[in-house]
């Protein structure tokens, strides 16, 4: 119900929410592997929400997103730090950020790559040199044993 | 005119208050469920946004626990 009541309503969805939205998102409906769709839908709305108020609302998404980080234990969380990070250039915290997506990508988890791989293309606007990783991908995937 | 929407909110709060959506969404099926987002997408204002936004995070939450 979550995902779909939060889709259809997102133009109301302001600054006020964010905390309460983000918390269920990331802490709860996210936080484990066997949720499967639900997991997928969490993160498609997420990515949403960021977009659409990110331009605006950078500073205090970072907030909210930031002070989940110990709490989320599903992957979800650093994608919307990914999706969120081209809007806060020059920001002080975005190296943190950085370091996080590209340890999120050198995992092996199953179900966090395929969380990741689902929104790959929202991601791939937050890496300065897209050709260079996906090749570096390919790259360790040859010499894995 | 005032008067009538301030009880019109009052009104409103009250019934959201009273409205269980944690056993209307155990009770109904996915489709039902669905429509009533739907109805909430078509009668929601900015003023009421945040009272709709509080009861279906609250259902959410509980569901989840």
């Amino acid at each position: 119900m979550l995902p779909y009541f939060l889709d259809l309503n997102i133009d109301h969805i302001n600054e006020a929410l964010f905390q309460p939205v983000f918390s269920l998102l990331t802490i709860k409906f996210t936080s484990k592997e066997e949720f499967g769709t639900l997991t997928k839908k969490c993160v498609e709305v997420g990515i949403d929400i960021i977009k659409r108020n990110a331009k605006k609302h950078a500073e205090k998404l970072l907030l909210v997103l930031e002070s989940f980080i110990s709490k989320a234990s599903g992957v979800s969380n650093i994608i919307f730090l990914g999706v969120l990070a081209p809007y806060l250039e020059g920001h002080k915290n975005l190296q943190v950020i950085e370091q996080r997506i590209t340890e999120l990508f050198k995992g092996d988890r199953e179900g966090d790559q395929k969380a990741i791989s689902k929104c790959m293309q929202d991601l791939m606007s937050f890496f300065k040199n897209p050709e260079q990783i996906v090749e570096q991908i390919f790259i360790n995937i040859g010499t894995m044993k | 005119m005032a008067t009538k929407a301030l009880s019109s909110d009052i009104e409103l709060k009250k019934s959201i208050l009273t409205f269980n959506m944690k056993n209307f969404v155990k009770m109904n099926s996915k489709e039902t469920i669905e429509k009533l987002c739907q109805f909430i997408k078509e009668e929601i204002t900015p003023e009421t946004a945040e009272p709709i936004f509080k009861m279906v995070l609250k259902a959410s939450e509980e569901l989840f626990d």
